[in-house]
């Protein structure tokens, strides 16, 4: 990764390079945003409507999402569909680690964002997933219709479409 | 056995037993007895208990006091008994049922981590559902913690 920032930093600089790097970030995004493999990681009832949108009706495969995979180093895409817990949580911060770059998450239905039904009166229960990793795309309800969750995979997608993997600054993993 | 004819047993068997009447029927023991108690219980041909169906505490600051209650169930002659065990909060300590029906490990394990009552002769008495470096028994009424946030509602 080290080698690609530095070429950037010599080719930005020569006439036309800008333009040159616009357009490899284009086909970048282009080939990082439509095949964006999730990682089979369900916590809660969430997890049902996300096999639901894996299943033929909704059928994630149609917009590159393709088929959830078992181990977190073939995935790029964790949907965190459910409740983490305090006994959840640490595990669930590794397998986002163990996920090789670049990696996003969708933080699915009320609990993953907040803690939601879980939040006041209970001990056991993380207060929103973002507290142990960072998270792009929330995903509200409780749990989400399918076509939600179709929706903010699909909004993660035009996000990844926008963003300057070459141009801009790296993507940090941040040491929560 | 029906009910009727279930405590009708248990008076014969245990004169001074206390059987409180509902569905199933209450044996109340207490900790001295259990065992012996719950062995014949399983032993005994007209009785037969071989299943243990399940075990929860009920935790009554008032009476300074927690109640166990372990359901019997009997394949054979399918009738059920639920015995009552009151132990002393403060101490919180019970014997173990594990030698007589290994089925009920994780329930006493279930029971030891949400509650801290602690079974003595447990073969593996550890925490089941909380991180074992959970501090407290959230389960009991007096249990503390920020994480519970009051409702603002």
């Amino acid at each position: 990764m080290a080698v690609i920032n530095n070429a950037c930093k010599v080719i930005q600089v020569m006439p036309a390079g800008p333009f040159l790097l616009l357009q490899t970030e284009q086909v970048l995004n282009w080939a990082r945003a439509n095949s964006l493999w999730p990682l089979t990681f369900g916590l809660a009832c969430c997890a049902i409507e996300f096999m639901s949108v894996g299943a033929s009706k909704y059928d994630f495969s149609r917009f590159g999402f393709e088929v959830a995979r078992a181990s977190p180093r073939h995935a790029d895409l964790m949907v965190v569909a459910g409740t983490v817990t305090e006994k959840m949580a640490p595990l669930a911060r590794k397998l986002y680690l163990q996920m090789p770059d670049p990696k996003y998450v969708i933080a699915m239905g009320g609990c993953a964002i907040s803690g939601g039904p879980f939040c006041y009166g209970t001990y056991s229960v993380v207060r929103g997933v973002d507290q142990i990793i960072p998270v792009d795309v929330y995903v509200p309800g409780c749990p989400p219709r399918p076509e939600a969750l179709l929706h903010g995979m699909i909004k993660l997608q035009e996000k990844i479409m926008r963003s300057h993997p070459l141009l801009g600054e790296p993507r940090k993993i941040e040491e929560l | 056995m029906n009910l009727s004819q279930l405590k009708e047993w248990c008076l014969n068997r245990w004169p001074q037993a206390s059987v409180a009447e509902g569905d199933p029927l209450t044996l109340n023991v207490n900790a001295e007895a259990i065992l012996e108690c719950a062995l014949i219980l399983k032993k005994e041909e007209e009785t037969d208990f071989d299943f243990p169906v399940c075990h929860w505490v009920n935790d009554n600051p008032e009476r300074e006091i927690f109640t166990l209650y372990y359901y019997l169930y009997s394949m054979q002659h399918r009738h059920s008994l639920r015995l009552g065990l009151e132990i002393s909060r403060e101490y919180a300590s019970a014997p173990s049922l594990c030698g007589i029906w290994p089925g009920f490990n994780w329930y006493e394990r279930e029971m030891y981590d949400l509650f801290g009552v602690d079974y003595k002769n447990h073969p593996d008495l550890r925490r089941i559902l909380m991180p074992d470096n959970w501090e407290g028994f959230p389960l009991r009424k007096d249990y503390q913690d920020p994480r519970l946030l009051p409702k603002p509602f």
